[in-house]
């Protein structure tokens, strides 16, 4: 799974097919898969990105989560329960957001903690 | 290209244009990251359109396929390369756009779908500029608009065929600005009627956008759109003033208004969209952008 553009993709190696996301309007900078492989996160440049949630193997969305940073997204990245995700930029001042999901599923994903 | 203008562009927005080549679609590539489809010809700026997204920054080119089963565009800062399919089954679309966002009950209003269908009004934004040109005014022999056009329009073909990577999809296919080129002497002279009408209303519409000076690049767009087949946009290039192409009050006293203006078309496309295939990946200043699941 990699990012172009304002495109999520996921490669299908096997098949040789790509499945897109296409929420972002700007440049994705960095992109997470949970430790199941099921659900994807990406980050996108902007003054005020946020962090898109989908669905790895259909690219659909299932949430966008709060605004915390003021620039763009550069990692992310999933707790090995897949439960909690955890977000990083690049700009003054620098800040780092938890999310979390209550039901596992990321359609309720919200903010836990930032800082 | 007259009717692909959004009412926020300044002249220069709009990068290139292609026809499909059974003449039914004209598609965009502006400098807002947007593909647009409309029908062919696109005269109505009021007309539905249908925007593909996924390009993150301006849209350098775009072309049909020949047969017209896919559309390629390629973006500039993005350094990606999308391969878009038409689908003429309308409902297979939607159905997959559907599917791609069921279960999201409310997204926030700043994200857009991928595809959607929309209405602007330019009329606001052209209103107040200079009154067109009067088809009094229209003494002009045509060989000398034909021998004026020649510099203008060879420049922009020359622009066009070695603009970078959209150099690379101008090659191949279209013969037509590559005959212009092999005879520069030639003059592009406007010989049918139908041609000339059609030239003569692409100058005007930019003529009152402008405000009466009319770009040089126009009359060369519109003049390759009247000899049949053309693609390259070089139509962006005129600018306030006229910018690079230069601008000639020579030109003004031959414009008029089309005798047989075409019927403006006011519904979308038929053909359904999709991206097939995306070419690129963001390597280049992000180091997140990759995982394996």
């Amino acid at each position: 799974m990699y990012a172009t553009a304002a495109l999520g993709v996921v490669y299908d190696h096997s098949k040789h097919t790509q499945v897109f996301y296409a929420g972002h309007d700007d440049d994705i900078l960095s992109v997470a898969v949970d430790p199941t492989g099921r659900f994807a996160a990406s980050g996108q440049l902007g003054y005020r990105p946020r962090v898109h949630v989908w669905d790895a193997l259909s690219g659909r969305a299932l949430c966008v989560l709060p605004v915390v940073h003021r620039s763009a997204v550069t990692r992310l990245s999933f707790s090995s329960d897949g439960k909690s995700l955890f977000s990083a930029d690049d700009g003054e001042p620098y800040t780092v957001a938890m999310y979390g999901t209550g039901n596992g599923s990321w359609t309720d994903g919200s903010l836990r903690a930032q800082g | 290209m007259q009717g692909v203008w959004p009412p926020y562009a300044d002249g220069t927005d709009v990068n290139a244009v292609d026809r499909s080549s059974d003449g039914s679609m004209l598609a965009a590539a502006d400098d807002f990251g947007r593909v647009t489809l409309r029908k062919f010809p696109a005269l109505d700026p009021e007309a539905s359109t249908k925007v593909l997204l996924g390009h993150a920054s301006h849209v350098t080119n775009v072309r049909f396929t020949a047969g017209d089963r896919h559309l390629i565009s390629v973006g500039g800062a993005d350094r990606c390369i999308f391969q878009w399919r038409l689908d003429d089954d309308r409902e297979a679309a939607k159905q997959q756009r559907e599917a791609s966002f069921a279960g999201v009950e409310a997204l926030d209003e700043d994200v857009e779908l991928p595809i959607e269908v929309y209405r602007k009004d330019i009329r606001a934004a052209m209103q107040g500029s200079a009154p067109l040109p009067s088809a009094a005014d229209g003494d002009e022999p045509a060989a000398e608009l034909g021998a004026a056009l020649d510099g203008a329009a060879l420049a922009a073909l020359t622009s066009g065929s070695s603009g970078g990577i959209s150099g690379v999809l101008s090659g191949g296919a279209r013969a037509g600005p590559a005959r212009h080129a092999d005879s520069p002497a030639a003059p592009v002279v406007v010989t049918s009627e139908g041609v000339r009408a059609r030239a003569a209303s692409a100058v005007v519409s930019m003529g009152a956008k402008e405000g009466g000076a009319v770009p040089a690049g126009a009359i060369a767009a519109a003049t390759m759109e009247g000899t049949k087949r053309t693609g390259m946009g070089v139509i962006g290039g005129g600018g306030p003033g006229g910018g690079s192409f230069g601008s000639s009050p020579a030109f003004r006293g031959a414009l008029v208004p089309p005798t047989h203006p075409p019927s403006a078309v006011d519904a979308p496309p038929s053909a359904g969209l999709r991206l097939e295939w995306a070419y690129g990946i963001r390597a280049r200043d992000a180091r997140g952008a990759c995982a394996y699941n």
